[in-house]
């Protein structure tokens, strides 16, 4: 049996994080026209930032108060320590968990928007699907470099580092959990609808559109798409600093297989950016929640069940195989669908918000008495 | 009267869902050079395109030799006997010229395509010449020639030619349409669209005018270029 | 400790092989198309069940039992496990169902989605939604009850985690002198990178449809004018670029130590940006260029890397990947149409040969 509010909770984690990266990705890809097939990479910076830094500088803080808990004992004996953490520090620290919360997201932004100031640099040279692979190929050096890196992630990629649980004060961890997800997708998506409409986001978009066209109007189009990519990567940072402290998601856990894994952080991303319509952040957002509440979760909660009435168990099919299969199937089949009926998505990018030019100009023919 | 080469009737097209040609009649009588001008955008390419299938008709009937090709792909119309001189990248430019000619006879025997290409090189002599020059180095005005040239050794009942001097100089360009006017003597069948009127109309036969997507005036290519009102309207002539 | 021993050597140019025949057919599917495609590789996955699957059912069928005696053959010890028409039939088969997944992809999403004026980033986008329906439908087939007898729990190289995998390679060709021992899928693998390298140059050079692939592929509306029917063309390339990987699907099923056994995720997602890396450094354009790019992108990796271990240490090897990345960051912001782009005469200075023959014109 499913315990209804556990599901909700999960199903607003989903809809959060994916809501945040997705929108990160957004203002790359669908606002400046920079194919940033390297997205998941900034994540994973978010999750190293919780996992290594923000446990390296609890662990430092509470050797003095939690006998047993030394800063080398963050990596050599990582569950032992982050287990002391959780149960006897932060329960009873609330203000340096609170503190440290901060400190994750400031850096996460900081170091986020540095390496994604960096990946910009290529964007000087490089267009389109060419730039598309050399951002997929750096994703791809950083994964397989944290992955095999002990002093970053651990000596097991797979198991990775436990996550300190910032929120262990508070009384149901797991939910302050869950609203701090959704606090903060809300704001980044309000942050986000404010570029839109500012100057800046017109900006990215005539960029993106007609780069000759915005130079010849004396935009500096390098610092745009630098712009661009700094924000972009700061915030899909964040959205591995809200994973990582997420039960729902990470599981207590980060993991390089996990949190840099381009199927999950930058396939899927670009999937529900389509759906949504790029440039449009009404559109991600509808698309992730529809995504989530309608087929990610119930696929997850139930595919036992779901297997059998697809018949599944005819063929003696294993429901988690079967589970799997019907995500990537679903999600293969909306891509192409979206593709092909839809492109513009869901919610097609909303027009600029100008001078009403057709108000204006009749306006003027008017006086002028003017006939076309 | 005899069967004319193509016929277009009330033909509507564009690409996708843009349109660009409306209720387009049109008749192309055979060995006849048939110019095609009208003002920058007036949909000459557009033309052209429907008539060869790189276009979407949107309605009305495109017949050719009789029958009705609306709905045949491309490449079929091609090898139905159509030839078309594209205005840009009508070439292989990695190729040399000789490769280009062999290419364009690749399905032709050996023997029939040796004899056409002497034809081609009686027409083009400065072609014999560069031969083994890759063809993307060619000045614009050879180019234009290797690509008429590619058209020519398909030996094709009706050829379509798209702005062949664009952007040559006067002299070259009087040389194409010399060529072009040869081929008409030959007594090839020929679309000819033309940003310069007044050259085209002198050497044309038939001669219709496009403006804004639509045929506006249609006569005897002279008739046309005498036609002062029109000239100036739409030409930018002063006769 | 990094050997450059006969064993570790044979695996590289093993490896070397199968990324050479698997970045061919990206560089054929990016010049008819322009689109990098991300569900290349899972052709070669799906070739490899289909191949399987077809080695179990002949076996089962005709009541062969793996012959795992030794014979003599031609002064080497050979085991062939089973009769040699049930690996050509499953080879075949691969090759066809290679071919065939790759023409479903540019008939059912490709050229649907080019005719409504698509861009080449969606399209892109696409070869990703084509990825997952294709590991969907590997997830849904190898729960089948025939299928799970052959796989095994296989821990997966990264880390403790188990998952099921095919595991064939006891069914595989073994070859030894005594001292050496070679399996082979390592020969078949050379064997296919020649062939294909052959094959490819004759098919372009010296056939009509070779001269029509390349009149469609430089330039595709004049290839129109000629009569060709660049579609169907383009389509039939796909077939060869699918069918190639499936050629490497075969390979997968007797995987040896560079390649997780096969899985619906594995080892295509491991491979894959490798596979773009040797097509992208050889050159995207290129079709030899590709095939030497995936090999050299391979010995990086799996040879080259490993030799750099007295300096750097032993997990070394663990970050090969990286070093391909680093070759595929400077290729692109470097020389953009890979190796095969240059001018090597001029590079390697064999240019006074140029000079004097202008001078000879001239005079």
């Amino acid at each position: 049996m499913v315990n209804a509010v556990v599901l909700t909770e999960q199903i607003l984690s989903f809809i959060g994080v994916y809501t945040i990266v997705t929108l990160a990705l957004n203002i790359k890809a669908g606002h400046t026209g920079i194919p940033d097939f390297g997205h998941a990479m900034f994540f994973g910076i978010g999750g190293i930032v919780v996992g290594n830094f923000v446990a390296h500088l609890a662990a430092a803080l509470a050797s003095s108060v939690v006998p047993g808990v030394t800063v080398h004992g963050v990596l050599a004996k990582n569950t032992e320590t982050l287990n002391l953490l959780n149960t006897k520090y932060f329960p009873t620290h609330p203000g340096v968990a609170i503190g440290l919360l901060i400190f994750a997201i400031v850096v996460a932004l900081v170091l986020g928007g540095i390496v994604g100031w960096l990946a910009s640099l290529p964007a000087l040279r490089l267009r389109g699907e060419y730039l598309a692979i050399l951002l997929l190929a750096t994703a791809e050096a950083v994964r397989i470099f944290v992955t095999y890196t002990k002093q970053i992630m651990g000596s097991t990629p797979t198991v990775g580092l436990s996550t300190p649980d910032l929120f262990a004060w508070a009384g149901n961890s797991a939910a302050a959990a869950t609203a701090f997800t959704v606090i903060m997708a809300i704001i980044v998506y309000i942050v986000f609808q404010r570029i839109h409409n500012s100057p800046a986001g017109r900006l990215f978009r005539a960029v993106r559109d007609d780069e000759d066209a915005a130079k010849a109007l004396g935009r500096d189009v390098v610092v745009v798409r630098r712009d661009a990519m700094i924000i972009g990567s700061a915030v899909a940072a964040l959205g591995g600093v809200v994973y990582a402290l997420n039960p729902f998601l990470g599981g207590g856990a980060v993991a390089a297989v996990s949190i840099f894994n381009r199927v999950f952080w930058t396939f899927w991303p670009w999937a529900l950016m389509i759906l949504g319509g790029m440039a449009s952040n009404r559109g991600v957002v509808a698309a992730t929640a529809l995504v989530g509440i309608l087929l990610i979760w119930p696929i997850r909660v139930y595919k036992v069940q779901l297997a059998k009435a697809l018949g599944a168990s005819v063929l003696g099919l294993d429901p988690n195989s079967f589970g799997n299969a019907l995500e990537y199937l679903l999600l293969g089949l909306l891509i192409i669908l979206a593709l092909a009926l839809k492109p513009e998505g869901i919610i097609p990018e909303p027009p600029s918000k100008t001078l009403d030019f057709r108000k204006k100009a009749e306006k003027v023919l008017k006086e002028e008495k003017v006939e076309l | 009267m005899s069967e004319p080469m193509l016929r277009l009737e009330r033909v509507n097209s564009g690409y996708g869902k843009f349109h660009i040609l409306f209720d387009i009649d049109l008749v192309v009588p055979k060995g006849k050079i048939t110019v095609v001008v009208g003002p920058n955008g007036a949909g000459k390419t557009t033309l052209l395109n429907t008539v060869f299938g790189l276009a979407t008709i949107h309605s009305g009937k495109v017949v050719y030799k009789g029958q009705d090709i609306t709905h045949v792909p491309a490449y079929k119309r091609a090898k139905m006997g159509m030839a078309y001189t594209l205005q840009l990248f009508n070439i292989f430019s990695t190729l040399t010229v000789r490769e280009n000619l062999l290419l364009a006879t690749y399905d032709i025997p050996e023997d029939e395509a040796k004899k056409r290409m002497e034809e081609v090189f009686q027409l083009f002599p400065r072609l014999k010449e560069r031969l083994f020059q890759r063809a993307g180095t060619l000045s614009g005005g050879e180019r234009q020639m290797l690509a008429i040239a590619i058209s020519m050794l398909r030996k094709p009942d009706l050829m379509l030619l798209d702005e062949p001097t664009a952007g040559l100089a006067p002299k070259l360009a009087k040389e194409v349409f010399e060529a072009i006017r040869h081929l008409g003597d030959q007594g090839y069948t020929i679309i000819l669209a033309e940003q310069n009127a007044k050259g085209a109309l002198e050497i044309g036969d038939e001669a219709v005018l496009i403006a804004s997507g639509r045929i506006v005036a249609r006569g005897k290519a002279h008739e046309l270029l005498e036609d002062k009102d029109l000239s100036r309207k739409y030409l930018g002539l002063e006769i | 400790m990094a050997a450059i021993d006969l064993e570790s050597t044979f695996q590289a140019l093993y490896y070397a092989s199968l990324l050479s025949i698997l970045s061919v057919g990206i560089t054929l599917s990016y010049m008819t198309t322009k689109v990098f495609n991300f569900a290349h590789v899972r052709f070669a996955m799906v070739a490899s069940y289909v191949a399987a699957t077809i080695i179990l059912v002949l076996a089962k069928s005709f009541n062969i039992h793996g012959d795992f005696a030794w014979h003599n053959m031609a002064g080497m010890q050979v085991r062939v496990p089973l009769p040699w028409w049930v690996y050509a039939v499953a080879l075949v088969s691969a090759f066809i169902v290679g071919g065939l997944v790759a023409v479903a992809q540019y008939y059912l999403v490709l050229r649907p989605l080019q005719k409504r004026g698509a861009g080449s980033m969606a399209l892109m986008i696409s070869t990703l939604g084509f990825d997952f329906i294709l590991v969907a439908v590997l997830f849904i087939y190898m729960t089948l009850p025939q299928i799970r007898r052959l796989t095994v729990k296989t821990i997966s190289l990264v880390g403790r985690v188990a998952f099921d995998s095919l595991r064939m390679d006891s069914l595989d060709i073994v070859i030894s002198n005594g001292s050496v021992t070679v399996r082979g899928a390592v020969i078949l693998a050379m064997v296919f990178a020649l062939a294909t390298i052959i094959g490819l140059y004759l098919l372009l050079t010296r056939t009509k449809l070779g001269v029509m692939m390349r009149s469609s592929i430089e330039n595709p509306n004049l290839a129109l004018v000629l009569g060709i029917n660049v579609d169907r063309v383009f389509a039939i390339t796909w077939f060869i670029a699918g069918a190639i990987a499936g050629l490497a699907g075969y390979l997968f099923i007797f995987a040896t130590v560079y390649l997780t056994p096969v899985s619906p995720t594995t080892p295509s997602d491991q491979i894959i940006v490798s596979v773009f890396a040797g097509s992208i450094v050889g050159g995207i354009n290129s079709v030899p260029g590709s095939i030497g790019g995936g090999f050299l992108i391979g010995l990086i990796e799996k040879f080259f890397v490993p030799l750099l271990s007295p300096i750097a240490g032993p997990g070394i090897v663990k970050y090969d990947k990286v070093f391909s990345m680093l070759a595929v960051a400077l290729t692109l912001l470097f020389i953009p149409e890979g190796l095969a782009s240059v001018n090597w005469r001029r590079v390697l200075g064999l240019g006074r040969v140029k000079v004097r023959k202008a001078e000879e014109v001239k005079a």
